[in-house]
């Protein structure tokens, strides 16, 4: 009958797979030798190989950041036995509160599995403990890499790494349990670079604890693939000096190369000893550093934003020459003081009247600046001063303020630039005019951007117009990627700068940056003063050196100095000397250094109480 | 027919009985051992899994006697009503449902944990499925009646799919077994083994060696069946040219004309009653377009980590680290048993955390490893005993529909047991689904449980015919 056909073919089917399967089983359980049995007395045990990070040299091939060995103590509760425990706690410098609690972690974990009894213990205190490793069955060391760095600085840009989070942990499909990773700063934005790839060990080991070697001659085994060296932009020399010149002030320099947009400093003050943050205090010291009221992780130098004041002012003038509002000729009349409606704003000294660009610059007359400002917005071309702040407010994009710079740097900020938006809310649509925001002209008013924009800002002007997005990989010739070789055009005609240029050139030879003046470089730059309506005012200075092949181009903010010339002005001119003349000469400007070394503007004794 | 006054007990079929309980017990058994820490481990606490795995076969025990308290009849009466319930979890699942390890398949009950709905799904579907074919007697060789049933088994499998639980899915397919065995014909299972076939080639195959392949065999076929015809074989040639052609102009609007061609010959060659010719050529053209499809289906529609567990299983990709890790540490701990295994307690792969998913996907690497190749031969025995046993009473009932009932049972037992082993051991790719009685989890043990007992209840009543 066809039925019983059909259910003898069924039970049939069922009793073939059933074949199948022990067909297969008894290949891989009895045939198979690679999965042979393996002796009751051995235990596999399984390490994890994790790679040596890559490395970090600067610019000229000083090595910066490297590794150092720690390692964790590993144990798998069953199969310790006959633990000498007093022995064992004093090789390790542990305390018996210490090994009970660790312990019982441990246990709770599993008595099966292995996990760290003990995290990062250093190479020197390993060493002693290691040649008792026998006495102990059940513990076994597992080798991995902490950072270490060669200089103490430039923490903010080097960034820390840690061991991954659960987050990273669920979105990533390399991570594991106990990966270390890039955290912050280049660490973090070149971390698919640098972490290489982990491997795996399997060992045998016997009831003593001894390695008996690889299992199955390492067949099961992955080799761990270090990182890749990288090279920063970052000369480690400046980067230390800008740091000391800095030290016992909060503010922040930023060093250019013009032509490649390569970052030569990034000082934020003030900082931190990077190596706080590397090996197993890293969670203390964070939290000690959060709290500081100085706020060292913050990193001002992308994060800060200030108004650049009288630095801005040539801005002002190239794109007034630009649209055609005014010439290098142009002149505008002072008097020490501007005549606004019933108001007179005053200029910040007395001075004969500007006959051009260039001297208006070098004078930094305010109301010369005030009037090429309400020019250009009120220029009949745009049409009214909505269309006039749109085309300004385009400028200052074109000029990396407030944009996007593509830094490779996470946590960057852009600068608050001044949009009609804004204006339209603060006065209504159409009832503000140039005189309302006036204070723009001179770098005031709604205008707050970062050093790094600043110094992106000389960049352009060195370059005669143009900058190339800032960044802190020094790469091989050719391989840089389009977005750090791209030329971005400001859309200012090249003659324009000249007069910019000369201006800046006679603000150190005849203005207010005479101190910042150095024997046979030809420096130029600007002095500024940003207004702090909480305190005193911040010294601000911009300079780009050689004037005619500019090799660095650079901003200082020094918070509460005061004038431009007081701290700013010096502070960028020694660094362009030591940059440039990889020392500084003559005994004047080593006792300008002196003294910006020693100078002090954070009331220390209150600043140490704070610290505990 | 069985009076009510006789003893229940006496048409028991305690032979399923004995092999349920068996299996059951080793389950426990395996789940204490993966989960076992060194002397004092606790055997019955509830926060551990042997515990509340131990819980749960309490449950099921009191389930499996509250089932027998009713009449065979209820579960075909109220077929309808369970499986409209089945649905309705699955529903409730995919908006409320909690999503572990990426699939929205758990609904928490409160005070009971996590329930998974799918699992009460498959014993639904087979109640219904029973009662559908049972009522219309042996006419499910009607087209109509088979697209209907089709279609009460792909419902909830379309359902588990949005969870997206594929394994579970994939469950609801082995009720062709029961088609089969109600009059479908052959050839669809056939056809069925041919497309898998086909789709595995796809993937592992450059298409023009498919292609050619298949062309050479059309070939073969027109030549043994046909006397030797040019014209016949001129076209052939032609249409095989054709294939080749898609293949290398691979744009859609080409795709498109190529196939309207290939499918315009056949249907000329169809009515000119040239057979063997127009079989050999439309099977080219439907295989053309079949592993086409396949192909396309498994870039686009398949989840990246989807793909690569197919292409590791298949061989195609060698990664122990990665996707391969599961499969590898499985062996790594099943091959370690040897033949006569390390002994109860002593897996050390097991224990050591190598093994992902022990208690529940991979349960079968500490019995493998403990009890070596006698253990998996003890296994699979059990499990195809109990499976031939199930069919022999199936037939053995007087109403289609506790045949009908039996069969599903037989298939979906059958297709879990096949594939959860297979995958551990590399014949299948990772999909995720338990193997039954033995793998933790309180919903699985429950539903097979469940879909074991009703048939006993029915078989109870098997000289009555319950509609």
């Amino acid at each position: 009958m066809e039925n019983v056909e059909k259910k003898i073919i069924i039970q049939g089917i069922f009793i073939l797979a059933g074949l199948i399967l022990l067909g297969r089983l008894y290949a891989v359980q009895v045939n198979d030798p690679d999965y042979g049995t393996e002796a009751e007395s051995n235990v596999v045990r399984k390490v994890v190989v994790y790679p040596s990070r890559g490395l970090m040299f600067d610019r000229f091939g000083k090595l910066v950041v490297n590794n150092e060995p720690v390692f964790d103590l590993m144990v798998v509760p069953r199969q310790v036995s006959n633990l000498d425990t007093a022995k064992f706690c004093s090789l390790l410098g542990i305390d018996q509160e210490f090994f009970v609690e660790n312990t019982r972690r441990a246990r709770r974990f599993s008595s099966y599995k292995a996990s760290v009894f003990m995290p990062q213990i250093p190479l020197r205190l390993f060493t002693g403990f290691q040649e008792y490793m026998y006495q102990f069955p059940g513990f076994f060391p597992q080798i991995r890499t902490v950072r270490n760095y060669s200089r103490n600085c430039a923490s903010h840009l080097l960034g820390y790494i840690g061991e991954v989070n659960k987050t990273q942990l669920d979105t990533s499909d390399y991570y594991l349990m106990g990966d270390f990773i890039g955290i912050n700063g280049i660490e973090r934005t070149y971390e698919n670079a640098l972490r290489g790839k982990r491997g795996v060990k399997f060992t045998t080991v016997d009831v003593h604890n001894r390695e008996k070697g690889s299992y199955k001659d390492g067949a099961k085994d992955e080799p761990a693939i270090a990182g890749t060296d990288i090279q920063i932009s970052i000369d480690l020399l400046l980067q230390e000096y800008g740091e000391r010149l800095m030290q016992n002030k909060i503010g922040s320099a930023v060093a250019i190369e013009p032509a490649t947009g390569e970052i030569l400093a990034m000082v934020s003050s003030p900082g931190f000893d990077p190596q706080l943050l590397s090996g197993r205090d890293r969670s203390r010291n964070y939290r000690m550093l959060e709290i500081n009221k100085n706020k060292p992780l913050y990193n001002r130098a992308v994060q800060g934003q200030y108004p650049p004041g009288s630095t801005f002012k040539s801005f002002v003038a190239l794109i007034g020459m630009q649209e055609g509002v005014m010439s290098k000729y142009s002149s505008f009349h002072c008097g020490g003081s501007y005549r606004l409606g019933s108001r007179y704003l005053k200029c910040s000294h007395y001075h004969p009247d500007a006959p051009n660009v260039k001297v208006a610059i070098e004078q930094s007359c305010n109301p010369y600046f005030w009037q090429a400002f309400r020019k250009f917005i009120d220029a009949p071309k745009f049409g009214g001063p909505a269309n006039g702040l749109q085309a300004f407010h385009d400028y200052l994009i074109k000029f990396g303020f407030g944009a996007d710079l593509q830094v490779d740097l996470p946590g960057i900020k852009k600068g608050i630039i001044p949009t009609v938006d804004l204006y339209d809310r603060l006065y209504k649509a159409g009832r503000w005019k140039s005189s309302n925001i006036i204070s723009l002209g001179i770098g005031q008013g709604e205008l707050a951007v970062t050093p790094l924009e600043m110094a992106n800002f000389m960049a352009i002007i060195a370059n005669r117009g143009y900058y190339v997005a800032p960044h802190l990989l020094k790469y091989p010739p050719g391989t840089a990627p389009e977005k750090y070789v791209t030329r971005h055009h400001t859309g200012i005609d090249e003659v324009h700068f000249e007069s910019a240029v000369e201006g800046l050139r006679s603000v150190i030879t005849n203005g207010t940056g005479r101190r910042a003046a150095i024997e046979d470089i030809e420096v130029c730059g600007k002095t500024g003063t940003a207004q702090n309506p909480h305190g005193e005012d911040h010294s601000v200075f911009v300079a780009f050196a050689p004037m005619n092949d500019p090799k660095i181009a650079i901003a200082v903010i020094v918070e509460n100095g005061g004038y431009g010339s007081r701290y700013g002005g010096p502070i960028a001119s020694l660094m362009i000397e030591k940059y440039l003349k990889r020392e500084i000469r003559g005994k004047q400007r080593l006792a300008l250094e002196t003294k910006m070394f020693e100078a002090d503007l954070i009331n220390v004794p209150e600043e140490e109480e704070e610290q505990e | 027919m069985r009076r009510s006054s006789d003893n229940v007990f006496k048409y028991v079929d305690w032979w399923t009985i004995l092999l349920y309980g068996l299996l059951v017990a080793i389950g426990w058994m395996a789940i204490f051992t993966a989960n076992y820490d060194g002397p004092g481990t606790p055997v019955f606490d509830i926060a551990t899994a042997q515990g509340r795995q131990f819980a749960w076969i309490i449950v099921c025990i009191v389930i499996a006697f509250v089932i027998q308290l009713f009449e065979g009849k209820f579960y075909a009466t109220y077929a309808l009503i369970f499986y409209a319930l089945a649905l309705m979890g699955l529903i409730v699942v995919l908006i409320f449902g909690q999503v572990i390890s990426g699939s929205q398949s758990w609904i928490e009950v409160g005070g009971l944990g996590k329930i998974q709905p799918s699992e009460f799904a498959k014993f639904a579907t087979a109640l219904l499925l029973a009662k559908y074919l049972g009522d219309r007697g042996q006419r499910t060789t009607v087209l109509k009646d088979q697209v209907t049933a089709g279609l009460f088994i792909l419902l909830p499998a379309a359902l588990i799919l949005m969870q997206p639980d594929t394994g579970s899915a994939l469950v609801f397919t082995s009720l062709i077994l029961v088609m089969y065995r109600e009059g479908l014909s052959p050839s669809l299972l056939i056809l069925l083994i041919v497309m898998v076939i086909l789709a595995v080639a796809a993937l592992m195959y450059d298409p023009y060696e498919i292609v050619g392949i298949l062309s050479v065999i059309g070939l073969l076929y027109v030549i043994v069946t046909s006397s030797f015809d040019r014209y016949q074989m001129l076209f052939y040639a032609i249409g095989v040219l054709l294939a080749f052609m898609i293949l290398t102009q691979l744009q859609s609007i080409q795709i498109l004309i190529g196939f309207g061609i290939l499918f315009v010959i056949s249907i000329v060659a169809f009515f000119a009653q040239r057979k063997p010719f127009a079989l050999a050529f439309s099977g080219l053209f439907a295989s053309v377009l079949y592993s086409q499809t396949v192909q396309y289906a498994f870039t686009k529609l398949l989840k990246g980590y989807q793909q690569e567990r197919i292409l590791v299983m298949l061989g195609q990709i060698e990664d122990t680290r990665g996707i391969g890790y599961n499969l590898h540490q499985s062996l790594l701990a099943i091959g370690s048993g040897g033949t006569w295994g390390k002994g109860f307690l002593n897996g050390i792969i097991n224990k050591g955390n190598f093994v992902p998913e022990l208690s529940t996907d991979f349960i079968f690497c500490s019995i493998g490893e403990e009890f070596g190749f006698m253990g998996s031969v003890v296994l699979v025995s059990l499990f195809v005993a109990l499976l031939v046993r199930i069919v022999q009473v199936a037939e053995r009932q007087n109403s289609n529909f506790s045949r009908i009932y039996g069969y599903s049972v037989a298939s979906i037992l059958f297709f879990h047991f096949f594939i959860n082993l297979s995958m551990t051991i590399g014949l299948a790719p990772i999909i995720g689904i338990p193997l039954p009685f033995i793998s933790y989890g309180g919903s699985s043990l429950l539903g097979f449980t469940i879909l074991i007992f009703i048939f006993i209840r029915l078989d109870i009543d098997r000289e009555e015919v319950i509609k």
